[in-house]
């Protein structure tokens, strides 16, 4: 679990481990900046003196630097590591985003989000339950039309349970 | 929500019936909470949450039935531990309850956090960033003193601020079922996930009871404190047999301990929780601020006077507990545990795909929100997002639960006491705090000690396996 000692003993993961620590750091970073940015602008009573009370801006303020400084401790301890490795090749291949297929899973799912107001919730999950069976198909050997009907029908029967069993207003 | 669904039910009961049916859901809820914790990676109910990772990791393994099983007896030994304690220590303990007062609870909430960074599997300072990120999602929307709206972006959606739900199915349901696709996408074999035996052997079966007994008995305890909830229970019981387990390297891995503790603290909060609620009239979670809205639904108030005027009724939630948690081991026993697991031997695609349906259904069911599906879908991606760069998402649902409870306790501290050392200066919330401190510091510590040690071991100029 430690990271000290998997650096000890496996430098591949040490590697991701500094590469993930950069990361984390800026990201870390990037949620401070954003939500500073707009805690700031905010006009109105937000930054007002309530007297004895602290106020509404106390805590987002504190946890905003709280999280900026986690943010820089990261970065720096990934670019102290980065400095100290002798390994020039940090970047392996499986960085990218995701496979085409993860990345295929999640935007028919938000596909369906944006547009289960026009085609219904019932009939938007059917298409997506079959999407998403095909989808999630190993890739070769395998028939198409019968997961995609198996997802349709499997995602039929959970909505007729939400919907009828426990009553959610699924228009 | 099994609970809001439930409530309409009621309405033309007795009140002691209607006592009987929603302790009774009750119970049986938190005891479910885990089989969707262990079996697809979502936890049921917030007190689940730590389960997913000893849990789930035992479903991977190919152990999803004694994981079920170890989780069925837990809460099993748990829920009686609890209604032992409603029983016995209940009425002496309440009267000291409620003399605790914001600083303590604020140095609850804070420990709390800290284990759950500590507890989750992954780098502890990047465990404070989803903890930090948490809490800040727990203050988006208007403010509850002064109603002032904060990070809500223009969205009217977020006035009313995040709720836990969709944030829970995003980060541990959609993520999980993104990064499974993605283990088998990139090469790495995805086997067909098998449910495995039930039943454990017994000598590790045996071999857990401490641990649920530790567990039941934080479970209990933190139950009894107006609004900690099962969240902070169940962090600390995990915390705490992680802290001193001769293998803390196997927790997040697999370990059953790592489900005994958390599903036996969660369930015995359930007894817990009912004691401020029966001495005090005060909710101990949202659950039981229901169950207070079914008592004063049929014109009992709940409260000291409620011993005094309606002894009988208090007999009857002992009995509805006693027979919510034997019926739920009967029935889970003989029907569930089977049924469920036979989740498991859908066919993959179907599995999957059936699991991010149930997400978005979930995730709408909450509010009938489609607000919310987005939300669930975002947090699918910040999870994903999460696991990708080694961040635990543990702490960032703890923040979530805890970050408004933090907000109020800590500002009610500092406008009545003006300063912020009382912290400090009160005998418990200093011991707690105090805890805190060691908690966050004792990774470092050891870090810096096995480091020593590695050096100290390694000849002069040996690079490890470099």
């Amino acid at each position: 679990m430690s990271p000290t000692r998997v650096e000890l003993v496996n430098p591949q993961e040490a590697r991701g481990n500094i590469l993930k620590d950069i990361a984390a750091g800026f990201f870390a970073l990037a949620c401070a900046a954003v939500l500073a940015l707009h805690h700031f602008e905010q006009e109105g009573r937000l930054h007002q003196d309530f007297g004895a009370e602290p106020g509404p801006a106390l805590l987002p303020e504190l946890l905003m630097a709280l999280l900026a400084s986690n943010g820089a401790l990261l970065v720096t301890r990934g670019g102290w590591k980065l400095a100290a490795t002798r390994e020039r090749r940090l970047f392996h291949p499986l960085g990218a985003f995701a496979t085409w297929r993860t990345a295929a899973i999640y935007a028919a799912a938000l596909t369906f989000a944006a547009v289960q107001d026009q085609l219904g919730f019932g009939l938007a999950l059917c298409v997506l339950g079959a999407v998403l069976s095909l989808l999630c198909m190993p890739r070769v050997g395998q028939h198409r039309l019968r997961p995609m009907i198996e997802g349709a029908l499997l995602s039929l029967a959970l909505y007729a349970v939400f919907r009828y069993g426990l009553s959610v207003p699924l228009t | 929500m099994a609970l809001a669904v439930m409530l309409p039910v009621t309405y033309g009961m007795s009140a002691e019936n209607a006592m009987m049916l929603m302790i009774g859901v009750f119970f049986s809820s938190v005891y479910a909470g885990s089989v969707s914790a262990i079996l697809i990676n979502i936890p049921g109910t917030p007190g689940a949450m730590v389960t997913v990772l000893d849990g789930h990791a035992m479903t991977r393994q190919g152990r999803a039935g004694e994981a079920m099983t170890y989780a069925l007896i837990a809460s099993l030994f748990g829920g009686l531990f609890g209604f032992a304690f409603l029983i016995t220590v209940a009425p002496l303990l309440s009267a000291y309850v409620l003399q605790l007062a914001s600083p303590e609870y604020t140095a609850v909430i804070v420990l709390g956090l800290t284990l759950v960074v500590y507890a989750s599997s992954g780098d502890p300072l990047r465990g404070f960033v989803a903890g930090l990120c948490g809490l800040l999602l727990g203050v988006v929307g208007r403010d509850a003193v002064t109603d002032v709206p904060r990070f809500t972006f223009g969205l009217s959606e977020l006035q009313g601020g995040i709720d836990l739900i969709p944030v829970a199915i995003g980060i541990f349901g959609i993520a999980e079922a993104l990064s499974a696709m993605e283990r088998s996408s990139s090469g790495l074999p995805l086997r067909t996930l098998s449910p495995g035996r039930l039943m454990p052997r017994m000598r590790a079966l045996f071999a857990e009871i401490p641990a649920a007994f530790r567990g039941s008995t934080i479970g209990a305890l933190v139950g009894c404190i107006p609004a900690a909830g099962s969240a902070i229970a169940v962090a600390l019981a995990y915390s705490l047999e992680k802290r001193i387990s001769r293998e803390p390297e196997e927790f997040g891995q697999g370990s059953p301990r790592g489900v005994v503790a958390p599903e036996s603290a969660n369930n015995a909060c359930v007894g817990g929780a009912l004691v401020p609620m029966m001495t005090l009239g005060i909710p101990g979670d949202s659950i039981t601020a229901v169950l207070i809205g079914v008592m004063l639904l049929h014109g009992l108030r709940p409260g000291p006077g409620l011993f005094e005027s309606q002894p009988e009724f208090i007999a009857v939630i002992y009995v509805a507990l006693l027979i919510s948690i034997i019926l739920t081991g009967i029935v889970a026993a003989g029907i569930g545990l089977r049924a469920f697991s036979r989740v498991l031997s859908l066919p993959r695609h179907l599995l999957f795909s059936s699991v991010l349906v149930l997400c978005l259904l979930g995730a709408y069911a909450v509010r009938s929100s489609a607000f919310d599906v987005w939300l669930a879908l975002v947090f699918g991606g910040v999870g994903y997002l999460f696991n990708r760069l080694g961040i635990p998402v543990l702490p960032l649902a703890f923040g979530v639960v805890l970050g408004p409870l933090f907000e109020e306790n800590l500002r009610r501290t500092l406008m009545i006491h003006q300063d912020w050392t009382v912290l400090f200066t009160r005998p418990v919330s200093l011991v707690l705090m105090l805890a805190s401190c060691a908690v966050l510091l004792a990774p470092v510590l050891m870090a810096m000690r096995r480091r020593s040690a590695g050096h100290s071991s390694q000849h002069p100029g040996d690079t490890g396996n470099d």
